[in-house]
């Protein structure tokens, strides 16, 4: 195989490599795997590439601003999908790993497994849920999801808003609004930054111009006269059947709400963001170590160096193996592509690999003072007041948690099979991490240590019809499972 | 390490539908009452269960089980209604009838054989499926486009409807308002008899005593029954379910392998297979079930799927119930079926009482697990 630059993939594979996610990390892959002469496909659950980070093209803000710069530099990863090298299929929902190199696919007519020599999954991220009285009213919007309004579709969350969460995204998401003329009325920051700036500052030098770029925020948010409330969170949403005001807090030391201090804004939406979780639906599923990192997305998958699970043949990258950025996805899924080819017909480029590893180091600082800066509780600060539903598809409220609660179901597990919750069309996405940071409170635990109900396939609602592709043994059901059967064996 | 014995007049090993019915059963009745879990290592079968109380297929060749089945489908309801006063729980029980769609002239005829068996086995009167032509169907369930092979079904007015979760739920609620005291992460790991006649069982870190004891642990059952006396000839039977988001109210009734819930999802089910304590889900056989199932209403197509798993059954060599008490140990029982949703009423209301009596009834007779020593000699 050495030598030769056509594809790899043999014996059957559709592919050397398999991605999961067209966003930074996944392009990236497949641009350094076509790079070394390796085949892929590049799965997608979207209509268009980019993930979140480069959803249609990047939100217009001035024209010397280094981040639309970097988007513009990574927008030329969309290429990548028209090379010959790669196979890329939108639209196409990854909902299973059930075997060693198989993926099961739903994307209409040619639903079905894919099979490959390495799987790489870029699954990104999405936004924490973090309720509180009044999270469910209309109005109140997820930091992630007012991003795709900007970007996407240029429509504006609201006029007077409040933004209230932890973490850079909130700052870019409320910098973004300010920019595009919306009145910014608050910002509330759970984690106290300024203070910690200076500890933070040797790390963050290591990527400058995103230094200096929040640093224009925050020029922005006071030339505004925008509060930045640090150490503050949001007790709860005001409003009959739409919101017309937050209320904020200071926060204790302890991750609890100080409601004496709270102060009353006005406003027509708020902009939630207390960061972001790694969609590792699939890595549960394929039953891979996972260990507790809050600042990175919560569960995120145990990777050797070169970005391996302790899945043989599964790889992970990006935000979706731990919240880390753009630039530090673009560089992992490269790092992994090399990493393949070393493995599959050891054609890496060494010096190559070198460069981006270091590449990888100087982003990877950055993230680290990041994670310094915005260290903060995770929510809910507090209690939630019993009207608040936690699971949105099943309407499981948090009395009714307390119920099963009180009526012996213990764990996260017997909650669920008490209420529920879980059970939906997310699939858990969103009431599953607030239920086992309310579990791990009561019982003064981590959450990182409250055990979550098995994984179910599939990792994505499916069409059923896209079960009947697949190529099936003849039936052999029970025409009556009711009737009785013959002993076994 | 708590060397303290707690005392009560009966422990109950197995904190799933079936130990949960008969604890609640035994406690409605004035007993004290132990019941022990393992927790959530546990295969818990109620959590995988399709929620049916199903009568019309149940028991060929064995008229008991067909009779007892009948027996727990009539006591559902009142049991339903003590349970949801007892816990504020309602298991979701519905009876409005269950259909078996048939495929083809020639699955239709064997059904029709069938239900003339079973019509046959049973007093006159008494046995109330009958086979419906597929005309018949379309004036019945007039919400429903039926595929093109579908031929008919057997009904049965006797068959209802539960959910498996909300069951379990409420019968954990409801032995803890009768004073039930309820021990999670608590696996039984010894059973020894005092002089005196108590059992005294060993779970986790505590010890217990009481003059009569349950085993209803499932799949968990046959190394507990060797250390009283019992038998336990269970084995493992993955089957399979999936189920699809919420749609509007179509499926009033109930089926064998498609029924809809209260609140609109559809479940979808279920497959035998034979794979040991294997849990995982396979898409091949969820394929399968769908396949079956969209023959059945093409307008299943439509729907997506949210979720599907493998739950395990326990499983006797003939699939029938055991139910005994212990020759060298008295005052120790078995119940173990696989049925646990469809049999809750008869745990509870029927079998409880035969317990505190410290006999089982004659009719209870078929059930002992000496049958298969029977069949082994022949």
């Amino acid at each position: 195989m050495i030598g030769t630059n056509h594809s790899a993939a043999t014996d059957g594979a559709d592919a050397d490599i398999a991605i999961v996610g067209a966003g930074p990390a996944g392009l990236a892959c497949a641009a350094e795997a076509a790079a070394l002469g390796l085949s892929s496909v590049l799965l997608d659950d979207n209509p268009r590439p980019g993930g979140q980070y480069l959803r249609h093209p990047a939100f217009a803000t001035a024209p010397e601003d280094p981040l639309g710069a970097d988007a513009r530099r990574l927008a030329s990863l969309l290429a990548v999908t028209a090379l010959p090298q790669v196979s890329y299929r939108p639209g196409a929902t990854v909902w299973d790993l059930p075997a060693p190199g198989v993926l099961a696919v739903a994307e209409g007519e040619r639903s079905g497994r894919v099979r490959a020599h390495a799987i790489v999954l870029a699954t990104g991220a999405y936004d924490r849920p973090a309720p509180f009285p009044g999270w469910t009213l209309p109005g109140v919007i997820s930091a992630g999801a007012a991003q795709n309004l900007l970007k996407g579709m240029r429509i504006l969350p609201g006029r007077r808003v409040v933004v209230a969460g932890n973490g850079p995204l909130l700052m870019l998401v409320a910098a973004n609004l300010l920019a595009c003329g919306v009145e910014v009325v608050a910002i509330a920051e759970a984690a106290p930054v300024s203070p910690r700036l200076w500890r933070a500052l040797p790390l963050l030098l290591s990527q400058s111009d995103l230094l200096m770029q929040a640093a224009r925020w925050r020029y922005a948010f006071w030339r505004a006269g925008v509060p930045f409330l640090q150490s503050w969170t949001i007790a709860h949403a005001t409003g009959a059947d739409r919101v017309d005001g937050a209320v904020l807090c200071p926060l204790n030391p302890d991750g609890t709400r100080d409601g004496a201090r709270a102060r009353s804004f006005a406003c027509d939406s708020i902009i939630v963001g207390y960061g972001l979780l790694a969609s590792v639906e699939l890595l549960r599923l394929a039953k891979a170590a996972l260990h507790w990192e809050p600042q990175r997305g919560g569960f995120v998958p145990v990777r050797d160096a070169a970005f391996r699970t302790t899945v043989p043949g599964v790889w992970a990258v990006g935000d979706g193996a731990g919240i880390g950025g753009a630039r530090l996805a673009e560089a992992e899924g490269r790092i992994a592509a090399h990493a393949i080819a070393t493995t599959r017909c050891h054609r890496g480029d060494q010096r190559r690999l070198s460069d981006l590893c270091a590449r990888w180091g100087r982003i990877d600082q950055f993230r680290r003072g990041l994670e310094q800066l915005f260290a903060a509780p995770l929510p809910p600060h507090g209690p939630v007041g019993d009207e608040t539903v936690i699971c949105r598809c099943e309407e499981v409220t948090a009395g009714m948690l307390a119920a099963a609660r009180d009526g012996g179901a213990e764990s996260a597990v017997q909650v669920k099979a008490a209420t529920r919750l879980g059970m939906g069309r997310c699939q858990g996405r969103n009431c599953l991490p607030s239920l086992s940071a309310m579990v791990a409170r009561e019982q003064d635990a981590s959450p990182g240590e409250v055990a979550w109900p098995m994984p179910r396939p599939p990792a994505r609602m499916i069409p059923i019809g896209a079960l009947l592709v697949e190529s099936l043994p003849p039936p052999n059901l029970p025409a009556d499972p009711h009737l009785p059967r013959k002993r076994a064996g | 390490m708590n060397a303290s014995l707690h005392s009560s007049d009966a422990i109950v090993i197995g904190g799933g539908v079936v130990g949960g019915a008969i604890a609640y059963g035994l406690a409605k009745r004035g007993l004290s009452v132990t019941l022990l879990d393992e927790g959530d290592v546990a295969f818990r079968a109620a959590r995988a269960n399709f929620g049916l109380v199903w009568v019309h297929s149940k028991g060929p060749g064995f008229p008991a089980y067909q009779e007892w089945s009948q027996r727990s489908a009539d006591l559902w309801g009142d049991f339903a209604a003590e349970l949801t006063a007892d816990s504020g729980v309602s298991p979701h029980h519905e009876r409005r009838g269950g259909f078996h769609f048939t495929l083809g002239d020639e699955e239709f005829e064997a059904r029709a054989q069938l239900l003339r068996r079973m019509h046959n086995q049973q007093p006159p009167g008494r046995y109330a499926a009958r086979m419906v032509e597929r005309s018949e169907l379309e004036r019945m369930l007039p919400n429903i486009r039926f595929g093109p092979r579908v031929s008919g079904a057997s009904f049965s007015e006797s068959d209802g409807q539960a959910s498996p979760l909300h069951l379990l739920h409420g019968l954990m609620g409801a032995c803890q308002a009768r004073g039930v005291r309820l021990y999670g992460e608590h696996r039984a790991s010894a059973i020894t008899r005092e002089p005196g006649g108590a059992f005294i069982v060993t779970a986790g870190p505590r010890r217990f005593a009481a003059p009569k004891l349950v085993l209803a642990a499932g799949n968990g059952n046959p190394p507990l029954a060797k250390m009283v006396g019992l038998e336990a000839p269970v084995r493992p039977q993955r089957g399979q379910v999936a189920v699809t988001e919420r749609t509007e109210r179509f499926f009033h009734h109930t089926g064998s392998g498609v029924r809809q819930l209260p609140e609109g999802t559809v479940i979808l089910g279920s497959s035998e297979e034979e794979a040991g304590f294997d849990t995982s889900a396979r898409s091949d056989v969820v394929g399968q079930i769908v396949h079956r199932n969209i023959q059945v209403m093409p307008d299943l197509a439509r729907l997506r799927l949210v979720r599907f798993w493998a739950g395990l059954r326990v499983m006797t060599p003939d699939s029938f119930p055991v139910y005994n008490q212990s020759e060298t140990h008295p005052g120790a029982f078995i119940a173990t079926c696989h049925s646990g949703v469809t049999l809750a009423a008869a745990h509870a209301n029927a079998l409880a009482p035969q317990i505190i009596a410290g006999a089982l009834s004659p009719e209870m007779a078929p059930f002992t697990a000496r049958r298969f020593h029977v069949s082994k000699a022949a």
